[in-house]
């Protein structure tokens, strides 16, 4: 079964006016989704919606094959399906990167050994190696984003989803996060849901979704959206350098390949252009 | 002039003090804390300077960075001193000055207070400087494990001890920056009246306060993200160890207890 399944979803905040309306889309295994639209478009609601921090208004949130209606199984749900934030210094919680790494493990009750075990391993896997007892305000934004996403390997999810969790990073912290997200969803399996402004980011997704005004505006692959001029008009998106480039560079008359995704395309597609 | 206080400040290292669990550190210092202020016998409080000097050279801590650090707290100790000095009247009289007069009772009495007080501020210094922040709440949260039976709130005190020492210094940074951006727009923080100081404070604490609600929330949210649901079922990923140092140091307590007793009763 798919690990994500949203079916005719609707949520509202208040009373007027709706924030989510008739969303509808599955996420595969092993898929990474990425999520775009503007600022208040409703994705955060969105991400939220997934993992039962918010329930559905009408409609069904399935993920990890539990419903998020379901309170009993609310927090095995939540276990499977772990979340980084946008900003670093609020989700960490514990004073030291072993103790936050360790705090999903707690609350899943999860045995001392077994634990400690876990804890290590996961830094390690994060690259955090060293970095055990240092407290989480001496760490880089990135080093923080990494110790998140440490905390929600630990539980071993199915689904890990990231709420625009690069967005206040610089360049470098973003790389590093970028790379996990990587190593994580292609080499790992997890499947990755990531909101993003970076349409760079959104590139490298399988998948890419659209939101505006709290609807799905597309759901196709990045290389499709970029060429949908509506879209990202509409959505307020400009397309990622080496695609901008590629096409100006068609225009005017330079016969590249049509589709250039990334920088390395680009590259090569130059060095080959006679 | 915040630099120059070291309570709370942990300095790390390998002394027997510093091995010790925080538990047993704990109990060491409150019985000890009760012993003195029960006892006025001069062998039991010499014997408890020796002790606190004792445990002070064990600690291996640089004296002129302890020193520095709790000068400024000495002042309570010179304070209480002085009013006791003036204030007692009993014994003989020492100094007539007409308006004032010293009787032997306040020197005592003054000395008295001073040295409790001054052994008090040196321990509870030197606890923060051998145990991190963390074991020490940790400590506090299992010796109050007790009284979860009389409904205390204990894992979720930990919690917000816990919380607290993690957020601090983000908080304190967050301060810095926000009086930094209002000095840039002309604020001055070092100027004029004492009215205007403190007014001056004020849009510095407004936005602290409007993003540390905003981190309240945003770190409830994550909390719950993370399966957070209370204290029940949840196990613990730092462990405490007692040792065979633990029971004797608190043993030895004890027996000083006694003896301090003995003193008082005989
Ligand atoms: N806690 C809340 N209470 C009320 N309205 C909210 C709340 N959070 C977000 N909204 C509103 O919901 C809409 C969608 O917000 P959000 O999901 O955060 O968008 P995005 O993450 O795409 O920027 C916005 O209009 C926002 O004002
Ligand atoms: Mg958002």
């Amino acid at each position: 079964m798919d690990p994500i399944i949203v079916e005719d979803l609707s949520f509202s905040y208040t009373a007027e006016q709706l924030v989510l309306q008739d969303i509808n889309f599955r996420v595969k295994q092993g898929e990474w989704v990425a999520i775009a639209g503007h600022n208040g478009s409703g994705k955060s609601t969105l991400a939220k919606c997934l993992n039962g921090l918010l329930m559905p208004k009408s409609g069904e949130v399935i993920t990890c094959g539990r419903n998020t209606k379901d309170k009993e199984t609310i927090m095995d749900l939540r276990r499977r399906a772990g979340m980084v934030f946008q900003q670093p210094d609020n989700q960490l919680v514990a004073p030291t990167v072993a103790d936050d790494v360790a705090f999903g493990l707690e609350n899943a009750g999860i045995p001392f050994k077994e634990m400690q075990e876990r804890v290590k391993e996961s830094i390690h896997r994060m690259k955090l190696d060293g970095l055990e007892d240092r407290e989480p305000h001496r760490l880089s934004g990135g080093q923080k984003q990494r110790v998140a996403l440490a905390g929600i390997t630990a539980l071993r999810p199915e689904v890990i989803i990231l709420d625009e969790a690069t967005s206040m990073l610089d360049p470098v912290g973003r790389q590093e996060v970028q790379e996990m997200m990587r190593t994580l969803c292609r080499e790992e399996g997890i499947t990755i849901v990531s909101i993003t402004h970076d349409v760079e980011e959104a590139s490298e997704a399988d998948r890419m979704l659209v939101m505006h005004e709290g609807r799905l505006l597309a759901d196709d692959t990045p290389r499709e959206i970029f060429r949908q001029q509506e879209v990202l008009v509409q959505a307020k998106l400009t397309l990622p350098l080496p695609v901008k480039l590629s096409r100006m560079l068609r225009e005017e008359g330079i016969r590249l390949p049509q589709d250039i995704m990334s920088e390395q395309e680009l590259v090569d597609a130059l060095c080959e252009w006679k | 002039m915040l630099k120059n206080v070291i309570i709370g400040q942990y300095v790390p290292g390998r002394s027997f003090v510093h091995s010790l669990d925080p538990r047993s550190k704990l109990i060491t210092i409150f019985l000890f804390m009760i012993f003195i202020f029960i006892s006025r016998d001069p062998f039991v409080l010499s014997s408890a300077v020796l002790l606190t000097a004792a445990a002070f050279l064990t600690a291996g801590i640089p004296f002129k960075f302890f020193w520095k650090g709790i000068r400024i707290i000495l002042i309570i100790v010179v304070l209480t001193f002085t009013l006791h000095l003036f204030m007692t009247q009993e014994g003989m009289v020492l100094l007539d000055l007409g308006w004032i007069t010293i009787y032997s009772g306040g020197l005592i009495e003054g000395g008295l207070i001073a040295l409790r007080l001054f052994l008090l501020i040196i321990l509870a210094t030197m606890l923060t400087l051998t145990t991190t922040p963390v074991d020490l709440t940790d400590g506090m949260e299992r010796l109050m494990k007790p009284l979860k039976r009389v409904k205390v709130p204990t894992h979720e005190l930990a919690l917000m001890m816990s919380i607290a020492l993690r957020f601090i210094p983000t908080l304190l940074e967050e301060t810095q920056k926000i009086v930094k951006a209002q000095t840039a727009r002309g604020a001055s923080f070092s100027q004029g009246s004492l009215w205007k100081r403190v007014n001056a404070l004020i849009p510095v604490l407004i936005p602290l306060f409007v993003s540390s609600f905003k981190r309240a929330e945003d770190l409830a949210i994550a909390m719950e993200a993370r399966g957070y649901a209370g204290g029940e079922g949840r196990t613990k990923f730092r462990q405490l160890s007692w040792r065979t140092r633990d029971t004797m140091i608190v043993s030895f307590l004890l027996l000083f207890g006694v003896f301090s007793i003995i003193t008082r009763i005989s």
